[in-house]
């Protein structure tokens, strides 16, 4: 009977997997379908068709009125850590509103996320010919965020004075009219933080002003019941929704630029003013490797959902293995218990 | 009750709470938040002096009392310095060795560790899976389903796709209305200290009483 007893089952070697092997699992379900660059194609989902839609009519408005054009003010919430899930969403938002011609204010609340907001704003606004001053905007550091959000209710540039790069504010020319929730069809908090609530205490319950959230997977959860009472216009929830927010941009991109995107961007500044582009801003010309990484920035969630399918399955086999040993351990430690054991 | 120590702090946070009331409801009063929003701008600032203060106190405390740990107090101070130094000399400047400093520290230091910290967590959440998430009760048993239709729904594709349907019901049905509860009970409690400390009923930020 001792001897039963120290015997070790199959189900405890199912239990004591060491920990390095879980991790070096992990670790490969994530790294293989990356750099093979699986891209996996994802169903699209009402909250970020929400957005989406937003958007377009944005655009159909200036359209109609060119005169009074509406923008979008971005909120950068995000810093390096959630870069993965919230980057993706960035680019995918950005694209739409610079394709669009849709001008674009946006901010950063601390100081730990200018650096990394600055240069992916213009990295994208680089890649429709957007003109610092006219077409984007970044005003810098609006820490703490709530006064600045309050303000804008009446005009932000008070509280700035100058904008990240040291522009006067009442010199640049999309500050005239783009100062106040007025102007803006929509805020987009890009998140991964709790800041999209804030925006919601402000932008939207004091001003009336439609915020859209685009934000981390784990910090969904806690938005989906703003979503579903349309306190939030739209929701870009995940990886997921950044690759659903992917897929369309892209549809709409190679509908409007009709054109392969690298030939697109070669020829992006080869007959323009480049007066028009300071290099403060960013260097109107692109080199082949600049060109590359465009190209697969185009389908970095996407890329990305091929590892969060590798990851989530394995977790889920792991969870299996872990409860069919649980299983037969607890059932033979009650045989043992109730004395029915070999019987 | 000491006047700097109780009694001021008290009088100014009835008096300003009772003005965020008032410029917020009385359209008349509106003009004056844009000069309220500067103000909140200004103390923020006040209060990172008072962070770094801090910071510096309890490092110096632990110096002293902790030698054996002396060394983590000593990587703090100097990162605070170097930091500070490059960042207030670099991150404006278009050139130099300061801002070339603080780029290759926000580039290859603060950015890389951060997200290094953040990825770890799907290490640890696998790991803390597959020892801990176990059909132990009905209660657990349901929440194990749930967690795999979600993580399957969320990376649904082909046949899979009845887990991407189901999870948009888990998703919009049952997490909205926990989570409405949730949100309601946090709002009342916030509504709720708030009057308290507005109306200096509860005195326990000034210290405790």
């Amino acid at each position: 009977m001792a001897e039963d007893k120290n015997e070790k089952k199959w189900y405890d070697y199912l239990l004591t997997i060491k920990k390095p092997l879980v991790y070096l699992g992990m670790f490969l379900v994530v790294i293989i379908p990356f750099l093979s660059r699986c891209k996996l194609k994802t169903y699209e989902t009402d909250l970020v068709k929400k957005v989406f839609t937003r958007v377009e009519k944005i655009h159909e408005y200036n359209k109609e009125h060119p005169d009074s054009k509406r923008g979008i003010l971005l909120g950068f919430d995000y810093g390096p850590s959630t870069t993965p899930e919230n980057d993706p969403m960035l680019y995918a938002v950005l694209r739409h509103a610079f394709l669009r011609d849709i001008p674009v204010v946006a901010w950063a609340p601390y100081v730990a996320y200018l650096q990394l907001a600055e240069g992916r704003i213009k990295r994208i606004a680089k890649e429709y010919k957007a003109e610092y001053g006219k077409d984007y905007v970044f005003m810098g550091l609006a820490y703490p965020p709530t006064p600045y959000m309050i303000s804008t209710g009446t005009d932000m540039r008070p509280m700035f004075n100058t904008d990240y790069y040291g522009n006067d504010v009442y010199k640049l020319p999309i500050l005239d009219r783009f100062n106040n929730y007025d102007a803006f069809g929509l805020v987009v908090t890009i998140s991964g933080t709790a800041m999209p609530e804030v925006w919601l205490r402000y932008a939207n319950s004091l001003y009336n002003q439609d915020v859209a959230v685009a934000t981390t997977a784990v910090n969904a959860a806690k938005f989906y019941a703003y979503a579903a009472s349309g306190q939030f216009t739209g929701m870009i929830a995940g990886l997921k929704g950044a690759a659903e927010y992917e897929q369309m941009v892209t549809r709409l991109e190679n509908k409007v630029i009709d054109e392969d995107i690298k030939e697109y961007l070669t020829g992006l500044y080869k007959n323009v003013d480049k007066d028009k582009y300071p290099e403060k801003y960013y260097e109107p010309e692109y080199t082949k490797s600049e060109i590359n990484t465009a190209i697969l920035r185009r389908r970095q969630a996407g890329r990305g959902m091929s590892s969060q399918f590798g990851a989530h399955v394995y977790v889920i086999i792991l969870i299996i293995i872990g409860n069919v040993g649980y299983y037969f351990k607890r059932r033979d430690e009650k045989r043992r218990k109730t004395g029915k054991w070999g019987a | 009750m000491s006047l700097w120590k109780r009694r001021l702090p008290l009088i100014c946070t009835i008096v300003f709470g009772i003005m965020g009331f008032i410029l917020q409801l009385v359209p008349a009063f509106k003009s004056f938040l844009d000069i309220q929003n500067q103000w909140m701008t200004i103390l923020f600032g006040f209060a990172i002096v008072i962070g770094v203060a801090s910071l510096t106190k309890y490092h110096f405390k632990k110096i002293r009392q902790k030698p054996e740990e002396r060394i983590f107090s000593y990587i703090t101070f100097s990162s605070l310095i170097v930091m500070a130094v490059a960042t207030l000399f670099g991150m404006k400047a278009e050139t130099g060795i300061f801002n070339a400093l603080y780029k290759n520290l926000f580039d290859y230091v603060y950015v890389p560790l951060d997200a290094t910290i953040f990825s770890l967590l799907a290490f640890y959440i696998t790991s803390a899976a597959f020892r801990a998430f176990k059909a132990s009760s009905w209660l657990s048993t349901l929440l194990l389903f749930a967690g795999g239709i979600v993580m399957l729904g969320r990376v649904a594709f082909g046949p899979l796709m009845v887990f991407g349907e189901l999870t948009q019901w888990i998703m919009s049905v049952p997490t909205v209305a926990a989570m409405r509860g949730i949100k309601i009970g946090i709002g009342l409690g916030m509504m709720a200290t708030s009057i308290k400390i507005i109306l200096g009923i509860e005195r326990s930020f000034l210290g405790g009483e």
